[in-house]
Protein backbone atom coordinates (compact mmCIF):
# COMPACT_ATOMS: atom_id res chain seq x y z
CA UNK A 1 0.00 0.00 0.00
CA UNK A 2 1.74 3.30 -0.62
CA UNK A 3 1.03 6.59 0.68
CA UNK A 4 -1.49 7.68 -1.77
CA UNK A 5 -3.46 4.66 -1.46
CA UNK A 6 -3.55 4.88 2.70
CA UNK A 7 -4.25 8.64 1.85
CA UNK A 8 -7.90 7.34 0.28
CA UNK A 9 -8.52 4.73 2.22
CA UNK A 10 -8.43 6.64 5.72
CA UNK A 11 -8.32 10.34 5.14
CA UNK A 12 -11.90 10.99 5.61
CA UNK A 13 -12.10 9.41 8.79
CA UNK A 14 -8.83 10.70 9.94
CA UNK A 15 -10.06 14.40 9.11
CA UNK A 16 -12.98 14.34 10.43
CA UNK A 17 -11.29 12.94 13.88
CA UNK A 18 -9.18 16.16 13.44
CA UNK A 19 -12.32 18.79 11.93
CA UNK A 20 -13.97 16.86 15.73
CA UNK A 21 -10.91 18.34 18.07
CA UNK A 22 -9.51 21.61 16.03
CA UNK A 23 -12.51 22.69 14.23
CA UNK A 24 -10.66 24.50 11.39
CA UNK A 25 -10.39 22.89 8.18
CA UNK A 26 -6.80 24.22 7.24
CA UNK A 27 -5.76 23.15 10.77
CA UNK A 28 -7.34 19.74 10.88
CA UNK A 29 -5.85 19.27 6.93
CA UNK A 30 -2.84 20.04 8.03
CA UNK A 31 -2.99 17.87 11.19
CA UNK A 32 -3.75 14.92 9.14
CA UNK A 33 -1.01 15.57 6.77
CA UNK A 34 1.70 15.94 8.74
CA UNK A 35 0.98 12.49 10.86
CA UNK A 36 0.37 10.98 7.49
CA UNK A 37 3.86 12.05 6.06
CA UNK A 38 5.15 11.09 9.49
CA UNK A 39 3.41 7.79 10.08
CA UNK A 40 5.12 6.93 6.34
CA UNK A 41 8.47 8.30 7.45
CA UNK A 42 8.49 5.69 9.85
CA UNK A 43 6.00 2.85 8.50
CA UNK A 44 8.78 0.22 9.77
CA UNK A 45 7.78 1.16 13.11
CA UNK A 46 4.49 0.02 12.73
CA UNK A 47 3.53 -3.52 13.04
CA UNK A 48 -0.10 -5.31 12.76
CA UNK A 49 -0.01 -6.26 16.50
CA UNK A 50 0.36 -2.62 16.83
CA UNK A 51 -3.67 -3.01 15.66
CA UNK A 52 -5.47 -2.29 12.91
CA UNK A 53 -3.70 0.73 10.04
CA UNK A 54 -6.84 2.79 10.52
CA UNK A 55 -7.27 2.74 14.44
CA UNK A 56 -3.27 3.03 14.53
CA UNK A 57 -3.98 6.48 12.38
CA UNK A 58 -7.11 8.04 13.85
CA UNK A 59 -4.98 7.32 17.30
CA UNK A 60 -2.00 9.31 15.76
CA UNK A 61 -4.10 12.12 14.33
CA UNK A 62 -6.54 12.40 17.22
CA UNK A 63 -3.53 12.45 19.83
CA UNK A 64 -1.94 15.47 17.51
CA UNK A 65 -4.65 17.32 16.99
CA UNK A 66 -5.10 17.22 20.83
CA UNK A 67 -1.55 18.22 21.35
CA UNK A 68 -1.92 21.15 18.87
CA UNK A 69 -5.60 22.49 20.65
CA UNK A 70 -3.63 22.33 23.71
CA UNK A 71 -0.60 24.20 22.46
CA UNK A 72 -2.23 27.16 20.80
CA UNK A 73 -5.94 26.83 22.71
CA UNK A 74 -6.83 30.73 23.32
CA UNK A 75 -5.91 31.17 18.90
CA UNK A 76 -8.14 28.29 18.47
CA UNK A 77 -10.79 29.91 20.76
CA UNK A 78 -10.93 32.60 19.02
CA UNK A 79 -11.20 31.03 15.41
CA UNK A 80 -13.05 28.08 16.24
CA UNK A 81 -16.88 28.98 15.89
CA UNK A 82 -15.58 31.68 12.74
CA UNK A 83 -13.99 28.60 10.98
CA UNK A 84 -16.27 25.80 11.53
CA UNK A 85 -19.44 27.59 10.47
CA UNK A 86 -18.17 29.00 7.05
CA UNK A 87 -16.01 26.59 5.72
CA UNK A 88 -16.29 23.11 6.85
CA UNK A 89 -18.68 20.88 4.53
CA UNK A 90 -20.06 17.92 6.01
CA UNK A 91 -21.27 15.08 4.44
CA UNK A 92 -23.92 12.14 5.33
CA UNK A 93 -22.27 9.26 6.94
CA UNK A 94 -22.96 5.75 5.10
CA UNK A 95 -22.87 3.43 7.60
CA UNK A 96 -25.68 3.71 9.82
CA UNK A 97 -25.30 -0.20 11.02
CA UNK A 98 -22.10 1.05 12.55
CA UNK A 99 -23.35 3.95 13.87
CA UNK A 100 -26.27 1.89 15.67
CA UNK A 101 -23.65 -0.37 17.17
CA UNK A 102 -21.74 1.82 18.88
CA UNK A 103 -24.40 3.76 20.30
CA UNK A 104 -26.10 -0.09 21.45
CA UNK A 105 -22.90 -0.53 23.36
CA UNK A 106 -22.35 2.56 24.71
CA UNK A 107 -25.76 2.40 25.83
CA UNK A 108 -24.80 -0.36 27.85
CA UNK A 109 -22.35 1.44 29.71
CA UNK A 110 -23.00 2.88 33.00
CA UNK A 111 -24.29 6.40 33.05
CA UNK A 112 -21.72 7.92 34.71
CA UNK A 113 -19.10 6.02 33.06
CA UNK A 114 -21.01 6.45 29.42
CA UNK A 115 -21.23 10.73 30.79
CA UNK A 116 -17.55 10.71 31.48
CA UNK A 117 -16.65 8.95 28.19
CA UNK A 118 -18.90 11.41 26.14
CA UNK A 119 -17.43 14.30 28.10
CA UNK A 120 -13.41 13.17 26.49
CA UNK A 121 -14.10 12.38 23.43
CA UNK A 122 -17.07 13.96 22.19
CA UNK A 123 -16.84 17.23 24.68
CA UNK A 124 -13.23 17.52 24.51
CA UNK A 125 -12.65 17.64 27.77
CA UNK A 126 -9.59 17.11 29.61
CA UNK A 127 -9.94 14.80 32.79
CA UNK A 128 -9.60 17.37 34.97
CA UNK A 129 -12.29 19.73 33.30
CA UNK A 130 -14.75 16.59 33.51
CA UNK A 131 -13.28 16.50 37.20
CA UNK A 132 -14.18 20.06 37.87
CA UNK A 133 -18.04 19.58 35.88
CA UNK A 134 -19.15 16.11 37.58
CA UNK A 135 -17.84 17.72 41.08
CA UNK A 136 -16.06 14.69 41.19
CA UNK A 137 -12.22 13.25 42.12
CA UNK A 138 -9.78 13.39 38.91
CA UNK A 139 -8.89 10.13 40.14
CA UNK A 140 -12.37 8.67 40.35
CA UNK A 141 -12.72 10.08 36.83
CA UNK A 142 -9.55 8.63 35.50
CA UNK A 143 -10.89 5.36 36.62
CA UNK A 144 -14.76 5.46 35.32
CA UNK A 145 -13.05 6.72 32.33
CA UNK A 146 -10.37 3.47 31.68
CA UNK A 147 -13.23 1.19 32.83
CA UNK A 148 -16.00 2.81 30.08
CA UNK A 149 -13.05 2.05 27.53
CA UNK A 150 -12.61 -1.15 28.29
CA UNK A 151 -16.01 -2.04 28.76
CA UNK A 152 -17.18 -0.60 25.43
CA UNK A 153 -14.21 -2.46 23.73
CA UNK A 154 -16.23 -5.71 25.14
CA UNK A 155 -19.38 -4.65 24.08
CA UNK A 156 -18.24 -3.92 20.38
CA UNK A 157 -16.89 -7.46 20.33
CA UNK A 158 -19.46 -8.97 21.88
CA UNK A 159 -22.18 -7.41 19.54
CA UNK A 160 -19.48 -8.12 16.60
CA UNK A 161 -19.27 -11.97 17.47
CA UNK A 162 -23.27 -12.15 17.41
CA UNK A 163 -24.03 -9.95 14.34
CA UNK B 1 7.12 -7.56 32.19
CA UNK B 2 5.69 -8.83 35.47
CA UNK B 3 3.34 -5.43 36.05
CA UNK B 4 1.40 -4.41 33.07
CA UNK B 5 -0.07 -0.40 32.97
CA UNK B 6 -3.41 -0.31 34.58
CA UNK B 7 -6.16 2.79 33.83
CA UNK B 8 -2.72 4.49 32.14
CA UNK B 9 -3.59 2.62 29.28
CA UNK B 10 -6.66 3.70 28.20
CA UNK B 11 -6.13 6.98 29.10
CA UNK B 12 -3.49 7.12 26.94
CA UNK B 13 -5.21 6.19 24.10
CA UNK B 14 -7.76 8.81 25.15
CA UNK B 15 -4.73 11.33 24.97
CA UNK B 16 -5.08 13.08 28.01
CA UNK B 17 -1.36 12.31 29.88
CA UNK B 18 0.56 14.61 30.94
CA UNK B 19 4.55 14.62 28.63
CA UNK B 20 5.87 12.57 32.01
CA UNK B 21 2.99 10.09 32.25
CA UNK B 22 2.96 9.69 28.28
CA UNK B 23 6.68 8.72 28.39
CA UNK B 24 6.03 6.39 31.03
CA UNK B 25 3.81 4.52 29.27
CA UNK B 26 5.70 4.61 26.23
CA UNK B 27 9.00 3.38 28.11
CA UNK B 28 6.73 0.21 29.08
CA UNK B 29 5.28 -0.29 25.05
CA UNK B 30 8.77 -0.60 24.26
CA UNK B 31 9.08 -3.69 26.31
CA UNK B 32 5.36 -5.12 26.45
CA UNK B 33 3.99 -6.71 23.71
CA UNK B 34 0.75 -7.58 26.30
CA UNK B 35 0.35 -3.73 26.67
CA UNK B 36 0.90 -2.97 23.23
CA UNK B 37 -2.12 -5.10 21.74
CA UNK B 38 -4.05 -3.81 24.65
CA UNK B 39 -3.47 -0.31 23.52
CA UNK B 40 -3.87 -1.46 20.14
CA UNK B 41 -7.67 -2.82 20.98
CA UNK B 42 -8.38 0.78 23.36
CA UNK B 43 -7.35 2.48 20.01
CA UNK B 44 -9.79 0.54 17.88
CA UNK B 45 -12.81 1.17 20.45
CA UNK B 46 -12.00 4.60 19.76
CA UNK B 47 -11.97 4.02 15.92
CA UNK B 48 -15.37 2.96 16.52
CA UNK B 49 -16.00 5.99 18.25
CA UNK B 50 -15.81 8.16 15.02
CA UNK B 51 -18.90 6.54 13.05
CA UNK B 52 -20.73 8.93 15.73
CA UNK B 53 -18.78 11.68 14.90
CA UNK B 54 -19.91 14.38 11.64
CA UNK B 55 -18.14 13.38 8.91
CA UNK B 56 -16.54 15.48 6.95
CA UNK B 57 -14.46 15.09 3.51
CA UNK B 58 -10.66 15.14 3.19
CA UNK B 59 -9.05 17.85 0.75
CA UNK B 60 -7.63 15.37 -1.98
CA UNK B 61 -4.08 15.22 -1.64
CA UNK B 62 -2.55 14.35 -5.09
CA UNK B 63 -2.55 18.14 -6.62
CA UNK B 64 -0.97 19.28 -3.10
CA UNK B 65 1.95 16.87 -3.34
CA UNK B 66 4.26 20.27 -3.43
CA UNK B 67 2.56 21.40 0.07
CA UNK B 68 2.90 18.09 1.11
CA UNK B 69 6.09 17.14 0.82
CA UNK B 70 7.19 20.06 1.85
CA UNK B 71 8.28 20.12 5.48
CA UNK B 72 6.86 22.42 7.63
CA UNK B 73 10.04 23.50 9.48
CA UNK B 74 11.10 24.16 5.69
CA UNK B 75 8.09 26.43 5.17
CA UNK B 76 8.37 28.01 8.62
CA UNK B 77 12.01 29.01 8.05
CA UNK B 78 10.78 30.01 3.91
CA UNK B 79 8.05 32.22 5.98
CA UNK B 80 10.47 33.79 8.24
CA UNK B 81 12.66 35.46 5.85
CA UNK B 82 10.94 38.53 5.87
CA UNK B 83 12.49 41.06 3.80
CA UNK B 84 9.41 42.55 2.82
CA UNK B 85 7.82 41.82 -0.65
CA UNK B 86 8.79 44.64 -3.54
CA UNK B 87 5.29 46.12 -3.63
CA UNK B 88 4.37 49.00 -5.82
CA UNK B 89 2.10 50.89 -2.81
CA UNK B 90 -1.05 49.84 -4.63
CA UNK B 91 -0.79 51.55 -7.47
CA UNK B 92 0.62 48.67 -10.09
CA UNK B 93 -2.60 46.94 -12.02
CA UNK B 94 -3.11 43.26 -10.66
CA UNK B 95 -0.75 41.13 -12.98
CA UNK B 96 -1.48 37.25 -13.96
CA UNK B 97 2.15 36.07 -14.59
CA UNK B 98 1.88 33.00 -16.82
CA UNK B 99 5.17 33.00 -19.33
CA UNK B 100 5.15 29.41 -18.17
CA UNK B 101 4.29 26.80 -15.52
CA UNK B 102 7.64 26.49 -14.50
CA UNK B 103 8.30 30.28 -14.12
CA UNK B 104 5.34 30.90 -12.42
CA UNK B 105 5.45 28.36 -9.80
CA UNK B 106 9.30 29.40 -9.15
CA UNK B 107 7.95 32.66 -9.16
CA UNK B 108 5.71 31.89 -6.01
CA UNK B 109 8.26 30.05 -4.12
CA UNK B 110 10.89 32.85 -4.51
CA UNK B 111 7.84 34.83 -3.32
CA UNK B 112 7.19 32.32 -0.16
CA UNK B 113 10.61 33.11 0.37
CA UNK B 114 10.33 36.71 0.94
CA UNK B 115 6.92 37.35 2.74
CA UNK B 116 5.34 36.28 5.44
CA UNK B 117 2.25 34.19 4.43
CA UNK B 118 -1.24 32.40 4.54
CA UNK B 119 -3.42 30.04 3.25
CA UNK B 120 -6.64 29.82 2.92
CA UNK B 121 -8.38 25.77 1.76
CA UNK B 122 -11.19 26.67 -0.64
CA UNK B 123 -14.59 24.54 0.41
CA UNK B 124 -15.98 22.86 -2.54
CA UNK B 125 -19.62 23.83 -3.27
CA UNK B 126 -20.23 20.75 -5.58
CA UNK B 127 -19.28 17.15 -4.89
CA UNK B 128 -16.06 16.81 -7.44
CA UNK B 129 -15.22 20.36 -6.63
CA UNK B 130 -11.17 20.04 -6.72
CA UNK B 131 -9.39 20.92 -3.48
CA UNK B 132 -8.10 24.37 -3.82
CA UNK B 133 -5.62 26.12 -1.45
CA UNK B 134 -4.51 29.99 -2.24
CA UNK B 135 -1.64 31.09 -0.33
CA UNK B 136 -1.36 34.34 -0.07
CA UNK B 137 1.26 37.39 1.08
CA UNK B 138 0.07 39.09 4.47
CA UNK B 139 0.74 42.09 2.54
CA UNK B 140 -2.01 40.78 -0.29
CA UNK B 141 1.23 41.85 -2.80
CA UNK B 142 0.66 38.16 -4.35
CA UNK B 143 -1.78 35.18 -4.22
CA UNK B 144 -0.59 31.36 -5.35
CA UNK B 145 -3.52 29.43 -6.13
CA UNK B 146 -3.10 25.15 -6.20
CA UNK B 147 -5.67 22.65 -7.27
CA UNK B 148 -5.75 19.32 -7.43
CA UNK B 149 -7.33 18.62 -10.66
CA UNK B 150 -5.31 19.23 -14.22
CA UNK B 151 -8.28 19.94 -16.21
CA UNK B 152 -8.34 23.63 -17.73
CA UNK B 153 -10.47 26.02 -17.74
CA UNK B 154 -10.43 26.77 -13.69
CA UNK B 155 -10.62 30.72 -13.29
CA UNK B 156 -9.92 31.97 -9.64
CA UNK B 157 -12.03 35.46 -9.05
CA UNK B 158 -12.03 37.79 -5.95
CA UNK B 159 -14.58 39.40 -4.79
CA UNK B 160 -15.15 42.64 -2.62
CA UNK B 161 -18.94 42.76 -2.57
CA UNK B 162 -21.89 42.69 -4.94
CA UNK B 163 -21.13 43.74 -8.66
CA UNK B 164 -17.15 43.61 -7.85
CA UNK B 165 -16.21 40.53 -8.89
CA UNK B 166 -12.75 40.15 -10.56
CA UNK B 167 -11.10 37.27 -12.66
CA UNK B 168 -7.60 36.95 -11.66
CA UNK B 169 -7.12 34.63 -14.66
CA UNK B 170 -7.30 30.47 -15.39
CA UNK B 171 -5.23 28.48 -13.53
CA UNK B 172 -2.65 26.84 -15.53
CA UNK B 173 -3.34 22.69 -15.81
CA UNK B 174 0.20 20.84 -15.57
CA UNK B 175 0.81 17.11 -13.99
CA UNK B 176 -2.90 16.64 -13.24
CA UNK B 177 -2.92 19.86 -11.16
CA UNK B 178 -3.12 23.51 -12.21
CA UNK B 179 -1.61 26.63 -10.46
CA UNK B 180 -1.73 30.30 -10.64
CA UNK B 181 0.09 32.57 -9.18
CA UNK B 182 -1.30 36.62 -9.09
CA UNK B 183 0.80 39.90 -8.26
CA UNK B 184 -1.01 42.77 -6.62
CA UNK B 185 -4.95 41.10 -6.29
CA UNK B 186 -7.63 43.92 -6.46
CA UNK B 187 -8.79 44.29 -3.17
CA UNK B 188 -11.52 41.91 -2.19
CA UNK B 189 -12.30 38.98 0.50
CA UNK B 190 -13.60 36.01 -0.93
CA UNK B 191 -12.02 33.98 -3.58
CA UNK B 192 -14.04 32.09 -5.79
CA UNK B 193 -13.12 29.10 -8.11
CA UNK B 194 -15.44 29.44 -11.49
CA UNK B 195 -15.79 27.31 -14.46
CA UNK B 196 -17.89 27.46 -16.98
CA UNK B 197 -19.70 30.74 -15.05
CA UNK B 198 -20.21 28.11 -12.21
CA UNK B 199 -18.88 28.37 -9.08
CA UNK B 200 -16.61 25.42 -7.22
CA UNK B 201 -15.94 26.23 -4.16
CA UNK B 202 -14.70 29.17 -2.66
CA UNK B 203 -12.82 30.15 0.85
CA UNK B 204 -13.03 34.03 2.63
CA UNK B 205 -9.80 35.93 3.00
CA UNK B 206 -9.57 37.49 6.68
Amino acid sequence: MDLDEIYRSYADVCFSVAMHVLRAPDDAQDCVHDVFVRVWQNREAYSPERGSLRSFLIACVRNEALTRRRADARHRAIEAREALTETATEFEVADHVERARVRRALDTLPAEQRRALELAYFGGLTHREIASALGEPLGTIKSRLAMALRKLGRELGAQGATS
Amino acid sequence: MSTHLGDELELYALGDLSPEERANVEQHLATCDECVRALADAEETLAHMTSLLPAYRAPRRSALRNLWTMPAARMAIAAAFVVGLLVAAGTLPFITVRPGTTDQDARAQIAMTHAHFEHVQLQPLITGAPAVKVIYARDRSWMYAIADDGRPGYHLYLTAGPGSRQDLGELIAHDGSASLFVEHPPTGNELQLVSNDRILARGMLP
